[in-house]
């Protein structure tokens, strides 16, 4: 788009639209910690739960109930260290990228990809905030194209000053007949 | 104020032949299935027929439809007052499908479509012929007016040429080569089931003594070692699945026939349109700047016949079900080598010819080929007892399979970037090539899994509006790793440079 950037009235000390490629808010790793340590008391509560039941109620040879609380509680460790070392690498991985032509929204851990999106295909935005999220000052911004595999692409984890800065980036001097 | 129009008459009668529709397999259902002449509440829910009549009527009594300067304005509903404004601009076609019915009382359904959604948008039914034409030339005559300044737009008015037409031999052929026997099958063996005659079908025809039944446990038997091959039956069954597939391509012959009967396709200014249909009589219209993607299939009866089949995607409709039908077919049949130029009559600025194909990168092949030693294996672990000694032969010949499987996989992936758009290219055995044009691109994904990232590459995937989940993706797996990145970067920027209009 060949549109006059000119003077720009946005609040802060920079532009957002300068090419630089930043991590999201590293309060987004507490949020998914807690997240993740609720995902552990479930999975943890039903894997004990279950050795309990078959242990005490069925009552099967001594070996199986070994096995199945031993199963339990590697399956609780596991759940415990992934929830311990999943939200730290996938900050490692998030990030993105505001240009003056559109955004790059880069994620994943093992899968890793990045998604560009140019300001004229942007359809509209949500900026979205769940109870969690409102308590870490964090919020999600979804960007809508008219794209079939991406016509959602949210970019989550970063705080809501940011997030409304972005928005504004990506909507402004569009003229209202684009598409 | 411009003079507002209504529905034809008719209107009433459609809109009861549908709801009536509806109602008519249960009833019967109703009516065979009552064996013992006992009315239940199926009778009573007969009786739902009176407020759908009033319905109708009521319907066609409000429903109003005036053309203001940019839009076209619809109101509706009596209790519940609608009224609906569709910009010009944002109308991808003007579909008109015309039954048996329709054609003798001179009405046609229309159907306009939108790029939100899966659904129309909105569906006059019926107008009168003439509104029809009128409809189709006011909504692009409209949607054209801010487009005049581009290049290649000439009066919306001009004359039509036919790119393609196929007579009987071509859908024929057609028929053969798409194997659509199965929808009228489907279509068959869905009614008599719901009307509860399979079983008495199935039981007057083989009178509940299939001879052929169990011939497959009856081979497995007899292979491992327990009782002798059931040659008789197996002659029978070959026979009678031989004859199955006849029928089927008959079938395929004769729906291809009604279906697609004196297809044609024509250019007109800058929107083509399709025509075809014995029964039911279909006319779109596609604007040519609206079409997303354009795709090339050769499957192998295709190229044993010198055939390609041409479709495109444009934004309206999820280009499944009632929507395929209608626009995806551009070309349901084309001899190869006149492809280039149809595509020169859809994408002027792209050239397929000579154009040299970017194969993936040299790993491509090796990293498949593991893929499938791997399968290979497994599956022989899986079968090991069963096979016994077998296993050797059976996953060489897996292993070998394999091989080729990824030499010919490889070998005919492909990408270019050439006139305004990306080209990508993939399938050995059914083969496709799909076209983008940049301005058409919504966003573009760089990924990279594990395997990916070990190899130093990555996958490249374009997205597009109106690509359904059957559409072929236009992705372009196996790349180096930098030639990733550049083709990420290249891809965004041009799309970032050009303005998208629906």
């Amino acid at each position: 788009m060949a549109e006059d950037e000119g003077s720009d009235p946005a609040p802060g000390p920079a532009r957002i639209d300068d090419g630089v490629l930043r991590p999201r808010d590293h309060r987004s790793v507490a949020l998914a910690r807690v997240a993740w340590r609720i995902t552990w008391a479930c999975v943890s509560a039903a894997a004990f739960a279950a050795a309990v039941v078959v242990g005490f109620g069925v009552r099967p040879a001594p070996w199986i109930s070994v096995l199945l609380w031993a199963g339990a509680s590697v399956l609780s460790l596991l759940v415990a260290w992934l929830a311990h070392v999943w939200p730290e690498a996938e900050h490692r991985h998030a990030a993105y990228r505001v240009t003056p032509d559109g955004i790059e929204i880069h994620g994943g851990v093992l899968w890793r990809s990045v998604v560009s999106i140019p300001r004229s295909r942007v359809q509209h935005t949500d900026v979205a905030q769940g109870p969690l999220q409102r308590r870490y000052g964090l919020s999600t911004l979804l960007v809508y194209t008219a794209g079939t595999q991406h016509a959602e692409v949210d970019l989550g984890g970063v705080d809501q000053t940011t997030a409304l800065r972005v928005r504004d980036h990506l909507l402004e001097g569009r003229s209202g007949d684009a598409v | 104020m411009p003079s507002e129009r209504r529905l034809h008459p008719a209107s009433i009668l459609f809109a009861l032949w549908q709801q009536a529709q509806n109602l008519l397999l249960p009833g019967l259902v109703l009516v065979l299935g009552a064996r013992n002449s006992e009315w239940g509440w199926e009778a009573w829910a007969m009786l739902a027929f009176i407020p759908v009549a009033a319905g109708a009527i009521a319907h066609y009594l409000s429903f109003r439809y005036r053309y203001d300067p940019t839009e076209l304005v619809i109101r509706s509903g009596i209790l519940f007052r609608n009224e609906r404004h569709v910009p010009y601009a944002r109308i991808q076609n003007v579909d008109a499908v015309q039954s048996l019915l329709h054609r003798m009382l001179g009405v046609a359904e229309v159907r306009l479509e939108t790029g939100g959604g899966s659904e129309p948008e909105a569906i006059l039914r019926v107008l009168p012929v003439e509104a029809q034409e009128e409809m189709r030339r006011r909504v692009f005559a409209g949607a054209a007016r801010p487009a005049l300044a581009e290049p290649g737009s000439a009066s919306p008015e001009a004359a039509e040429r036919v790119l393609l037409r196929l007579p009987g031999r071509e859908l024929v052929l057609l028929g053969l080569i798409e194997n659509r026997g199965v929808v009228v099958l489907g279509a068959a063996f869905g009614l008599l089931w719901e009307l509860g005659l399979l079983d008495r079908l199935s039981d007057q025809l083989f009178g509940g003594r299939v001879s052929a039944r169990g011939v497959v446990r009856e081979l497995f038997g007899a292979l491992f070692g327990r009782g002798d091959p059931p040659f008789g039956k197996i002659a029978l069954s070959l026979a009678a699945f031989a004859a199955f597939l006849l029928v089927m391509r008959l079938l395929s012959v004769s729906w291809a026939l009604v279906r697609l009967h004196g297809f044609s396709l024509s250019a007109a200014g800058d929107e083509l349109r399709t025509r075809f249909g014995l029964l039911t009589r279909v006319s779109a219209t596609i604007p040519l700047r609206r079409i997303q993607t354009v795709t090339i299939h050769e499957g192998p009866l295709h190229r044993l016949f010198d055939r390609a089949a041409l479709r495109v995607q444009t934004a309206g409709g999820s280009g499944e079900g009632q929507g395929e039908t209608h626009r995806e077919w551009l070309a349901p049949l084309v001899r190869r080598r006149r492809v280039p130029e149809l595509l020169r009559a859809l994408l002027p600025e792209v050239d397929l010819e000579g154009v040299a194909w970017q194969p993936p990168a040299a790993g491509a092949f090796r990293r498949e080929l593991k893929a499938g030693v791997v399968v290979a294996v497994l599956v022989c672990l899986a079968l090991s007892r069963m096979l016994g000694a077998w296993v050797l032969p059976v996953l060489v010949l897996l292993l070998a399979w394999s091989g080729l499987r990824a030499r010919l996989h490889v070998g005919h992936l492909g990408h270019v970037l050439t006139g305004g758009a990306v080209a990508v290219r993939g399938g050995w055995l059914w083969r496709e090539t799909t076209l983008a044009r940049f301005a058409k691109i919504q966003a573009v994904a760089l990924r990279a899994s594990p395997f990916d990232r070990r190899a130093r590459m990555a996958s490249l995937h374009v997205d597009t509006a109106g690509g359904g989940e059957l559409s072929h993706p236009v992705q372009i797996p196996y790349l180096e790793i930098e030639r990733a990145r550049a083709l990420f970067l290249e891809l965004s920027s041009q799309a970032a440079s050009t303005s998208f209009r629906w």
